[in-house]
């Protein structure tokens, strides 16, 4: 008989799963910018997590209450200072920018960390709930309610306020933007910061589910493209729903192949719907 | 209050505007004519910030606002609605009209602006929550300046509201164009059709390879002798 613990953990792990891709789907929705240093960025806020829980004996949760704030002032700075700087001169620019905090950040979590691997372990991250013969981790409820109240967050902001629907027109139509009265480098900054902040909770629950070591970005970073190509760019729904399809299909995958060919399920799947539909499910286009 | 004195405009080494000399005073509606090229855009365009001059100053209720960003045009009361309606496609109608009020002075008055939008065009009450690109070429139209009003301007600008409308609808734009006219509001309106133009503003000036080659109030330039031979036929 097939053990339902599969599918329920498969389902919530795409929770994880689509919050990493959140910022990523965010910021190239609306600015037009492919992240590359987006799951760097993830795991920078996994390790200041870590060394608040380290030196600190803070809980990674509520790290959060100064990690979320850091993050959202870091993407202020890095859109401002960086991106939007050099996008007027050519537009490749910030994609190279985007390479470049990738690498800064993995050294220096190398030089910081040491390659080894490592956990935001604590009291709650290993314990699991059992109903009957179903046995849940408690990270993986965590992560998907997380996930779901983020989306919803996001998406009441994006729709019902000024600076919400700002970020959606000026993703839509530049000009027309700014002929509302719009400031569009700050509409995107603050876009940016935003996704920054989904960053940093994208860490903290990742730091709370799995290892992790200073590569690991290079690997959420694939599979928030997978979840961004599964469920289509710029919608929500197509974003969470990605997330779920990719995280059924690792923990089916690792059920019916082993664990070491979990994440073949997951490649194989992108590159079928890649080559199939590229536009995702739920894209727009 | 819009003053535009001696303005040169180059673009790309080309100069698109020479020595432009343009006033409007509040409650007038005066017509920018001229053929595809003249430069009648990028003059509105240098109103609202998006092109800068090389020479010459705009002065909006005494204040120079040549340097101004275009936000911070649309802040002092210039609305301009562009060439192609450019409306947020994938937005509902009301989400557009909403966006109009992003700037601050605005938004105390979203309530009563959007109630005098919906009495001027109340095709857009009727489609309210539907997703703005699917809207007829028409209503678009309407949406877009409805979306200017909503920005609580003391002049709006138009660029080419009847481009590919039918002439009913045409009407029925210029028509509201009265009833904005009445709340105060100036207007500025850039249109290729030259015997509308006429019809429609108090006053017009014509544009010829970036420069104004006549100015006056429409009753003389429709008998005007020059206009009769280039736009009429006579």
């Amino acid at each position: 008989m097939m053990d339902w613990s599969v599918i329920i953990m498969g389902i919530m792990l795409g929770g994880l799963y689509a919050l990493i891709a959140l910022g990523l789907s965010l910021v190239f929705g609306v600015m037009k910018l492919i992240n590359v240093a987006h799951g760097d960025l993830i795991i920078f806020a996994t390790y200041l997590s870590y060394a608040f829980l380290t030196y600190l004996k803070l809980d990674p949760i509520i790290s959060l209450v100064v990690i979320a704030p850091l993050m959202f002032f870091l993407g202020l700075m890095l859109y401002l200072y960086f991106f939007a700087k050099t996008s007027s001169e050519m537009p490749e620019a910030p994609l190279i920018i985007a390479f470049g905090i990738s690498l800064i950040l993995q050294n220096y979590h190398q030089i910081l960390w040491s390659p080894m691997s490592r956990g935001l372990t604590t009291s709650y991250s290993l314990y699991s709930l059992v109903f009957k013969s179903i046995y849940i981790p408690l990270s993986y409820l965590l992560n998907f309610v997380v996930a779901i109240v983020i989306m919803l967050l996001l998406h009441i902001f994006l729709t019902r306020t000024y600076l919400g629907r700002a970020i959606r027109a000026a993703s839509q139509d530049l000009k027309a933007a700014h002929l509302m009265g719009i400031n569009t480098q700050k509409v995107f900054a603050f876009a940016f910061a935003i996704a920054m902040v989904i960053a940093a909770i994208a860490g903290i629950f990742l730091g709370l589910t799995f290892p992790f070591n200073p590569q690991s970005g290079v690997a959420f970073l694939i599979i928030a493209f997978g979840v961004v190509i599964i469920g289509g760019l710029g919608s929500m729904i197509g974003t969470f729903l990605g997330g779920v399809i990719l995280g059924l299909a690792q923990t089916l995958g690792g059920y019916f192949l082993g664990s070491a060919s979990q994440m073949l399920v997951v490649y194989l799947m992108v590159l079928l719907i890649l080559a199939f539909k590229p536009q995702g499910f739920f894209g727009i286009k | 209050m819009l003053i535009v004195e001696e303005l040169d405009v180059n673009y790309g080494g080309l100069e698109i505007l020479k020595n432009i000399n343009l006033k409007i005073e509040k409650r007038e509606i005066v017509a920018l004519i001229g053929a595809n090229g003249a430069g009648k855009t990028t003059l509105l365009n240098t109103i609202s910030g998006f092109v800068k001059p090389k020479n010459g100053k705009i002065y909006f209720e005494g204040l120079d606002i040549t340097r101004l960003l275009p936000h911070e045009i649309v802040e002092i009361g210039i609305a301009h609605v562009p060439e192609g309606r450019r409306i947020f496609p994938e937005l509902t109608v009301i989400d557009n009209l909403i966006l109009g009020a992003f700037p601050r002075r605005a938004r105390r008055f979203v309530d009563e602006n959007l109630k005098f939008v919906f009495f001027l065009f109340p095709r857009l009450e009727e489609r309210k929550k539907q997703i703005a690109k699917t809207l007829s070429g028409g209503e678009q139209q309407m949406l877009s300046i409805g979306r200017g009003l909503m920005s609580a301007p003391k002049i709006l600008l138009l660029d080419e509201i009847s481009l590919g409308l039918a002439p009913v609808i045409i009407n029925s734009l210029y028509k509201a164009l009265k009833i904005i006219r009445e709340k105060g509001i100036a207007i500025l309106f850039v249109e290729q059709n030259v015997r509308k133009s006429l019809e429609e503003a108090d006053r017009a000036y014509i544009l010829e390879g970036g420069k104004i080659v006549l100015s006056d109030s429409c009753h003389n330039l429709k008998n005007h002798h020059k206009v009769k031979e280039l736009y009429f036929g006579v």
